[in-house]
């Protein structure tokens, strides 16, 4: 234990070969299919066109049904008429969610791809993107008016300190907890810790873990200096669901200057877990 | 008053490692990530004195991974290494002053408590002797067995800990 550490090809190949069983279960055949077809334009086309056919032929056919009671009939006849208007605010979502699977997010490839489809173009997001654009909303109001999707389905936010994985602060959805809380953030920190020694071993440029699954859960992960944060997510979230969340916790962090503290007391660590509970669990 | 420390413990591969912690903590976690992790992080609660309790979140290298494989951050953020040896095994203790001399290397501050176990094993005159031959003071004796100074072992460290 005195030697340096091992960092023979064999032994970083063992661990990523560890590492990529546990974050993809060898799905690596899969996203190499996917990342060709998602540079391959013509490719990309003939994959994506037919949703969006589907969406609109949806959207026609069910409008009343979805946006009748929200939206007066006047409205509804201007936008019945205009393919044009829904082609010009879905096109641009569509390349920016495709670009976001490209870009590091290796677990959000994972999850079937069709069922992504579906939950990322559901109808109450057609909705906001439109109300958007017709009745010139703030963007920002509509990520707010999105929020209370995930929210109902984060169970538990953990606020861990780096290296110990002693929890800083923690709220959670219902006081029935998944366990002892200090035991899984060790635990958390520790799986963290080796997926980002694998990988960083390996010599590609330093990575964090984003997502980590446990059980039935999705671990979302956010790295700050000190800590990171841990929200326990029951099921999936969509990608747009998840840059909502990271910004949340962004702006938490922004706030908590508590967090930055070298040693964090019992007092400290319950005024957090209290600032935590209001921003994701009040009520109203 | 509530404070929470890591503790980590560490040495050669069947010295007993396992032992004491299961001698000392009895829950239990998803088992299906230790072997392939290599660590298993639990909790226990000492009492320091009436109005201060101490969480001891304990980390135990899992005893089929080579101690160098363990990734560095594994040891970072402890402030407490129990460097377990055993007293039947020259093999575990030859390399002891090397060993401690990388974890203070890594941890100046941690303070370390250095450990034979399976005391059960063998006579007070052999545990003399192992001692006296080590170039580092041993700490403690234990028998994870019969658990002879185990919850000692813990409580001790717990205070080491709150100086
Ligand atoms: N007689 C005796 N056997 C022990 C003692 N502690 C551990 N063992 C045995 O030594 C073996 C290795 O123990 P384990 O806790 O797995 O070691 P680790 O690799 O350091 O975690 C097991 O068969 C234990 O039952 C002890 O104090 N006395
Ligand atoms: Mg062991």
């Amino acid at each position: 234990m005195s030697k340096t550490p091992d960092t023979s090809d064999n032994n970083i190949d063992e661990k990523l070969a560890v590492i990529r069983h546990i974050l993809l279960h060898g799905d690596r055949a899969r996203i190499e299919q996917l990342e060709e077809i998602i540079q391959n334009t013509d490719l990309l086309s003939e994959h994506v066109n037919p949703i969006i056919d589907h969406k609109i032929a949806n959207i026609k056919d069910d409008f009343s049904n979805v946006f009748g009671n929200e939206v007066g009939t006047e409205f509804e006849k201007k936008l019945l008429l205009s393919e044009d208007l829904l082609l010009t605010v879905l096109s641009p979502m569509m390349g920016k969610m495709m670009r976001k699977y490209i870009s590091k997010e290796i677990q959000g490839l994972k999850d079937k791809i069709d069922q992504q489809f579906k939950r990322s173009f559901s109808f109450k997001r057609y909705y906001h993107l439109i109300r958007a654009k017709v009745f010139g909303i703030e963007s920002s109001a509509i990520i707010l008016a999105g929020l209370e999707d995930f929210k109902t389905r984060i169970q538990d936010i953990f606020i861990i300190q780096r290296n110990s994985g002693l929890v800083l602060g923690s709220a959670h959805a219902s006081e029935a907890e998944l366990g002892d809380g200090d035991i899984f953030s060790g635990m958390l920190t520790a799986i963290k810790a080796f997926g980002e020694d694998a990988f960083n071993k390996a010599g590609s440029e330093k990575q964090e873990l984003e997502f980590i699954e446990y059980d039935s859960n999705k671990i979302f992960l956010q790295s700050h200096h000190n800590y990171f944060f841990a929200a326990v997510l029951n099921g999936t979230m969509s990608l747009s669901e998840k840059d909502d969340l990271a910004n949340q916790l962004m702006e938490f962090a922004d706030k908590e200057k508590k967090l930055n503290l070298q040693e964090i007391n019992g007092e400290d660590s319950a005024y957090i877990s209290d600032q935590l509970k209001n921003t994701f669990f009040s009520q109203d | 008053m509530e404070i929470k420390k890591k503790i980590i413990l560490t040495g050669s591969f069947g010295v007993g490692k396992t032992s004491l912690f299961s001698r000392f903590i009895y829950s239990e976690f998803d088992e299906k990530y230790l072997t392939t992790i290599g660590v298993k992080v639990d909790k226990k609660t000492i009492n320091i004195d009436n109005d201060t309790n101490l969480n001891i979140m304990l980390w135990d290298i899992a005893g089929e991974v080579a101690q160098d494989k363990v990734p560095l951050s594994y040891f970072l953020g402890t402030s407490g290494i129990i460097y377990v040896f055993d007293l039947t095994r020259p093999m575990t203790y030859n390399n002891i002053l090397a060993d401690i001399e990388y974890l203070k290397n890594i941890l100046p501050e941690a303070t370390v408590k250095i450990i034979g176990n399976k005391k059960d094993l063998v006579t007070t005159a052999h545990i003399e002797s192992v001692i006296s031959g080590l170039p580092v003071e041993c700490d403690m004796t234990t028998s994870a067995k019969t658990g002879e100074n185990v919850e000692q072992l813990f409580q001790s460290m717990g205070e080491a800990l709150m100086i």
